[in-house]
């Protein structure tokens, strides 16, 4: 936990970052260092596991939950195969959940940041 | 003098950011009195133009922005510029493209059919922009200018003099950075994600020792300071103080470093 912790202390941007999903609601790193603060046991157990490769159900929930955050005043844009894709939280959550054109490209980028608290960025 | 073809489409998002990031910024990066650049803006973005271009400039580098695929990379209005087994055009040459998927299909075979070195992206090539988004000066798009910083001290280094695992260093110098400061900050988990994404994605394919030789490069401003310096002292060995002085603070200001 004390890891978390540094993590969130030392990079606000990944605080908020989707990391476990339990009864179907996704927590975020910061949620589950509270909990965890609390002596709730599953989140100790979930934070031990950030970042290890959730199942794709879990996935996709947390990858839609993570660019359903994305802040409104910035939009992605993806330089894509012979198109442009400009696409806000919601739209990209959207394609997540529905298996769109960008639902791969968009897991790949969570996963990379999911990895990356894992290895403590 | 070496030479650069720059392919620079503008019609859409993409292609308009890269397009005034060069328009604006390159000189920033990279040292453009010592090269003979040809620049394909816009409507001249084609590919008959392009090869027209290579084939009478000879460039040694060319390096451009577009839509792309596997085994294709596009101009203006996303017409078919360079395409796998079509040409050799890329032979001899570094060549740098910011597009997606290039560097799957199109980069190796560039680099089969003898280009020296190529450096592209396997994967589509992703960046946050600000909403509304900030076309004619991309630097003032805080969250789209690290692909655009990364990419212009890429095509910088090169134009340098540097080799090619050199610039795609100076890519991921710059890239590391902004990582870093992005995820200091509690509005910046997109933008870190999107670098972290380019950043994981860039290929160089071909030789990583290729450069180009720039030769001796001087900048114009220390010609000009010699100038005014020799005009300084001829004025105050003739007697004219204040008029010496001048010249004198003149040449001193043009030879401070940009």
């Amino acid at each position: 936990m004390r890891r978390a912790e540094e993590i969130i202390r030392r990079y606000p941007a990944l605080a908020n970052l989707p990391i476990a999903v339990v009864n179907g609601r996704v927590y975020t790193l910061r949620e589950l260092v509270e909990l965890a603060k609390r002596g709730v046991a599953w989140a100790i157990q979930k934070l031990e596991s950030a970042g290890l490769d959730p199942s794709p159900n879990e996935l996709k929930l947390l990858a839609a939950e993570f660019w359903r955050r994305m802040p409104r005043n910035q939009m992605l844009v993806v330089l894509g195969p012979l198109a442009t894709y400009v696409v806000s939280g919601e739209e990209a959550a959207r394609q997540i959940l529905s298996n769109g054109p960008l639902a791969p490209l968009l897991t790949d980028i969570y996963l990379e940041m999911l990895r990356r608290v894992r290895l403590g960025a | 003098m070496p030479r650069a073809v720059l392919i620079e489409p503008c019609y859409e998002i993409c292609t308009c950011y890269w397009y005034y990031a060069v328009e604006n910024h390159l000189w920033r990066y990279a040292p453009l009195w010592a090269w003979r650049v040809d620049r394909l803006r816009k409507r001249d973005a084609t590919r008959i133009r392009v090869v027209e271009a290579i084939e009478s400039v000879d460039p040694q580098l060319v390096a451009g922005c577009g839509h792309g695929a596997p085994n294709l990379f596009t101009g203006q209005f996303g017409v078919p510029i360079f395409s796998v087994c079509t040409e050799d055009v890329l032979a001899r040459r570094i060549v740098f493209l910011l597009s997606c998927d290039t560097a799957a299909e199109l980069g190796p075979d560039a680099v089969r059919k003898g280009a020296r070195a190529y450096i592209g992206w396997d994967a589509p090539v992703v960046f946050v922009v600000s909403s509304p988004p900030r076309i004619r000066d991309p630097a003032t798009d805080p969250f789209a200018w690290p692909l655009f910083d990364a990419s212009l001290s890429l095509l910088g280094s090169l134009m340098w003099g540097k080799t090619a695992g050199e610039a795609v260093e100076a890519y991921m110098r710059r890239s590391s950075y902004w990582y870093r400061y992005w995820l200091s900050r509690s509005d910046g988990t997109y933008v870190a994600a999107s670098i972290a994404h380019d950043a994981k994605h860039l290929r160089l394919l071909g030789d990583p020792s290729a450069r180009i030789v720039i030769g001796r490069v001087v900048p114009p401003t220390v010609y000009a300071s010699a100038g005014l310096a020799a005009v300084a002292s001829a004025l105050a060995l003739s007697g004219h103080r204040t008029a010496a002085s001048i010249a004198g603070l003149a040449s001193l200001l043009v030879s401070l470093p940009r």
